[in-house]
């Protein structure tokens, strides 16, 4: 036997057996996730040195049985039997010793090379068990390491086995290992002896696991014995099993599937008897903090606190506190956040290092390397500090074993709506209290086991008001609702929620198919959760985004550059508003137009929405250049005056048409009380009318700076709140407009990093291109519906 | 090795009085799973939670409390050391005996 100097080690085990902790500890940070072809379920492995050997471990997912019914269960079983790696370990629970062995007897008869990692020793132990290693090896005959994942007691042995294992492997079928399945036993035989003559068959499947299996009446089994056999021998033997299992039936005995379970559970029962010895009973825990965390009141008074709290504290720690330490842009030292700190070193440190380093002219290289590379890049690596700090914190919900607690108690409500218990995370941390990121929520999913409800989770979350979304809302609050502020972020609020959970049913109905899947979870013991797997789990997931979508990202918001930066004017001293009137995106603006102005939006609402698909916070800015407005360190004095010019034409045309407007408004008031849209827009009218004409020009600064200083948020800055006083003065701008807006942007297709990690995570471009068209349909039917109505109303 | 086992098979044909769905066990309440008349996933898929035809269980939550007629809360059982939520739909479908 030659030496290999690559090994294929893969690690199996039911949820909750520890099997993640034992892949971290053996693999580091050597890992990476994929999806395995064709299914949504997520691949992980990685590798570690052993001497000069290379071992690949690749963690399989975490299933309760191995029928072929899940496509996590499909996987499993197909990567067993057709990767054949050298060395399988099983995880197991040691506190929990029958049910682990009813899985390892089903891995036992695919004649695999086996080594059980008897991992949560410390539970065991905690509950007075004594388990007889040495008995159970011998009658299993396979090594049993116990040991401990969280603290990597055994974890070393387990590495020598596996070499060990690898060493004397061989092509023969290294187990022998056999359930006497009692009255089965004569029809297995049958079975066995016929297709052990099927020489392809027998290569890659143990005949006697295929009997099993055909008694089980596993679809899989058949598929593989119809698709290796190319003779009609295989339909007169399936005939056959039917017919025998049949007779079996009638004999009065129970379904073979049964039967065969129930040996296995008997034979499992039997071992753990003879092994396991219980000194004393303690009391658990556990079942006392169920007692109120499961509870149908208090329970959902603590998921919704510890949600808040998680929210809070992620997104503080990221992008709230000031508590990282950092250089300002003087090369002073002081107390910033994560977010900020990455930020700065994209908007100022690295440009200055290119400055120093190349002494580039300004022009399109400039540009593109500034404005579209340095500047696509940092909006990668500014999501980083979010990933990291919601990861460190779900990884808390899920060490401890909260999370299945959350589902136990939101189960009913979530289920209405097609979704799970677990939809609840995602979609708070996406924005589900105004605030917060979707790109992260997206990745969140990846804890939940069903497929179906994730990826419907997955396709709503982009409908929270996530923290991009925040400054257009507080724009055109600021602009047209600053009275009302409360009461319409409320509403916000709601309407996506609604929405969401609408869209959820309607989706789950239409286009995921499928039953919801039933609650069925396992509880687990609240443990401790371990720092170590935390900042394993928040610092992988943070690698794997910028891994894995950062390119994507990094791509399509160069294109977005392209499309708002060019053609280039011919006049290099034109503004940039000017310039941005000329680009692609305002052709595109423009082509829109005829569609969108039945929402009421017109080809300069449409270039700033273009620009949110980069972010949506990206709106409000590119919406301030199209309407002229500079922040104040571009207030130079040729820009100025072109501006002015421009505004001047503008505003004349604007103000007689506002004039029609307010009248309209007026109207409109007297018939529709009770819409808090008019009410606004006439509280705001005087002020208005009462803003000379001639602002613009001169003694601009003293106006605005008067109604700027009303408007008290910190979710705009100095840009946003003129362009918020500037919008009320703009014709066609009225609150319900403003409202119509609000509700696209809430809507209308989620940002284009969190579409590229969509596509990652589901591992289907067809999942972003659903949610992409699902999003801008319903943003514009809705927008069209709501203009077009009240419209209509009001008169 | 071969393990010896006497017959394993359950006596579902015959179902005494005492026989009833889980859905209908309250709070507290203790008893022997008789059988899962599940489809064959989520009847694997209990199985490798330790849920057999055989198994002692006890209601630890939820469950038909005896102020409300029938509740939709999730069921939670102590099997062994195995504490599992089950949802309304499945556990009627789960027959058991006090």
């Amino acid at each position: 036997m030659d030496e290999h100097n690559e090994i294929l080690a893969a690690l199996v085990g039911q949820p909750n057996s520890g099997k993640s902790t034992v892949f971290n500890y053996l693999t580091g940070l050597h890992q990476t996730v994929a999806n395995y072809p064709g299914v949504t379920v997520t691949k992980k492995f990685g590798h570690y040195h052993d001497g000069k050997r290379r071992i690949e471990v690749v963690d399989l997912p975490g299933t309760y049985s191995l029928t072929s019914y899940s496509q996590e269960e499909r996987v499993t079983r197909d990567f067993l039997l057709l990767e054949r790696p050298e060395v399988v370990v099983i995880v197991i629970d040691a506190s929990n010793l029958r049910r682990h062995l009813y899985f390892v007897f089903q891995l036992l008869e695919l004649q695999i090379p086996l080594v059980i990692c008897l991992n949560m020793m410390d539970i065991a132990r905690r509950r007075c068990l004594t388990i007889d290693i040495a008995g159970l090896e011998k009658m299993l005959g396979i090594p049993v390491i116990p040991a401990n994942g969280r603290t990597g007691e055994g974890l070393e042995e387990l590495r020598r086995q596996i070499n060990t294992i690898s060493a004397k492997h061989d092509h023969e079928s290294p187990v022998t290992w056999k359930i006497n399945y009692g009255t089965l036993e004569p029809l297995i035989e049958a079975f066995d002896t016929a297709l052990s003559q099927k020489e392809p068959l027998v290569q890659d499947f143990p005949p006697r696991w295929l009997a099993i299996k055909l008694l089980e009446n596993d679809r899989e089994a058949r598929r593989i014995i119809q698709h290796h056999t190319h003779d009609k021998d295989w339909e007169t033997l399936l005939e056959s099993c039917m017919k025998k299992v049949e007779d079996y039936e009638k004999q009065g005995g129970d379904s073979p599937r049964k039967t065969i379970a129930a040996s296995r559970n008997v034979l499992a029962e039997t071992i753990e008897k003879q092994t396991v010895q219980r000194t004393f009973i303690p009391h658990r825990n556990s079942d006392i903090i169920d007692q109120f965390l499961c509870h149908p009141f208090f329970g959902l008074i603590s998921v919704a606190a510890v949600m808040f709290i998680t929210f809070q504290l992620a997104f503080n720690l990221a992008d709230g506190w000031t508590w990282f330490p950092w250089f300002n842009e003087e090369g002073v030292f002081e107390w910033n956040t994560p977010f900020g700190a990455v930020e700065s070193i994209f908007s100022i440190w690295i440009p200055l290092l290119f400055d120093f380093c190349f002494h580039l002219p300004e022009g399109d290289l400039h540009s593109l390397i500034y404005d579209g590379v340095i500047a696509g890049i940092g909006g990668v690596l500014t999501f980083v500090p979010t990933i990291f700090f919601i990861f460190l914190f779900i990884s808390i919900l899920e060490q401890s074993g909260y999370i299945a607690r959350v589902v136990v108690v939101l189960d009913r409500l979530m289920r209405f709506f097609g979704l799970h218990g677990q939809s609840i995370l995602p979609m708070i941390l996406g924005g589900g209290i105004v605030g917060g990121c979707a790109l992260p929520a997206v990745m969140a999913t990846r804890s939940m086991r069903e497929q179906r409800e994730r990826i419907l989770t997955i396709m709503v979350v982009p409908l929270m008001n996530c923290g991009a979304k925040v400054p257009v809302f507080a724009l055109l609050i600021s602009a047209f609702f600053l009275e009302y502020q409360g009461l319409i972020l409320a509403a916000i609020i709601l309407i996506s929620w609604t929405i969401a959970l609408i869209v959820a049913s309607i989706l789950g109905k239409l286009f995921v198919g499928g039953e919801p899947s039933p609650l069925v979870m396992e509880l687990p013991t609240y443990q401790v959760p371990s720092l170590r797997d935390m900042l394993f789990t928040a610092g992988l997931q943070s690698w794997w985004f910028v891994k894995k979508a950062g390119t994507i990202i990094l791509a399509v918001n160069i294109f977005l550059w392209v499309l708002m930066y060019y053609p280039r004017p011919d006049n290099p001293d034109t503004d940039v508003s000017t310039q941005l009137a000329g680009s692609y995106a305002a052709q595109l603006g423009h082509i829109f137009e005829p569609v969108s102005h039945y929402a009421g939006f017109d080809w300069r609402d449409n270039v700033a929405l273009i620009g949110g698909f980069a972010a949506k916070e990206v709106i409000v800015s590119t919406m301030a250049t199209m309407y002229g407005i500079e922040t104040e360190d571009e207030n130079d004095n040729d820009n100025d005056n072109n501006e002015n010019e421009n505004e001047n034409e503008n505003e004349n045309e604007n103000n007689k048409n506002n004039e029609n407007n307010r009248n309209k408004n007026n109207s409109n008031n007297n018939d529709n009380e009770n819409k808090n849209e008019y009410e606004i827009g006439n509280t705001d009218q005087p002020k208005a009318e009462n803003i000379p004409k001639e602002f613009v020009v001169e003694g601009k600064e003293k106006v605005l700076a008067e109604e700027i200083e009303k408007i008290d948020t910190e979710k705009l800055d100095i840009q946003g709140k003129r362009l918020a006083v500037r919008l009320r003065l703009e014709a066609g701008w009225t609150p319900l407009k403003a409202f119509v807006l609000m509700l696209f942007v809430m809507i209308y297709n989620p940002c284009l990093a969190t579409c590229a990690v969509i596509w990652r995570e589901t591992g289907h471009i067809k999942y972003m291109l659903m949610t992409m068209a699902y999003t801008n349909g319903l943003a514009l039917l809705l927008a069209v519906m709501v203009y077009q109505v009240v419209s209509f109303l009001t008169g | 090795m071969i393990a010896n086992i006497d017959s394993p098979t359950p006596e579902t044909a015959f179902r005494s009085e005492k026989v009833d769905y889980l859905s209908h066990f309250s709070e507290g309440q203790s008893g022997t799973i008789v059988d899962l008349i599940l489809e064959p996933e989520l009847q694997g898929r209990l199985m490798g939670m330790g849920l057999f035809a055989g198994t002692r269980f006890r209601v630890l939550q939820g469950g038909n409390s005896s102020k409300t007629k029938s509740s939709a809360r999730p069921i939670l059982l102590a099997i062994g050391d195995t504490r599992i939520a089950l949802g309304q739909s499945v556990a009627s479908k789960i027959l058991v005996e006090k």
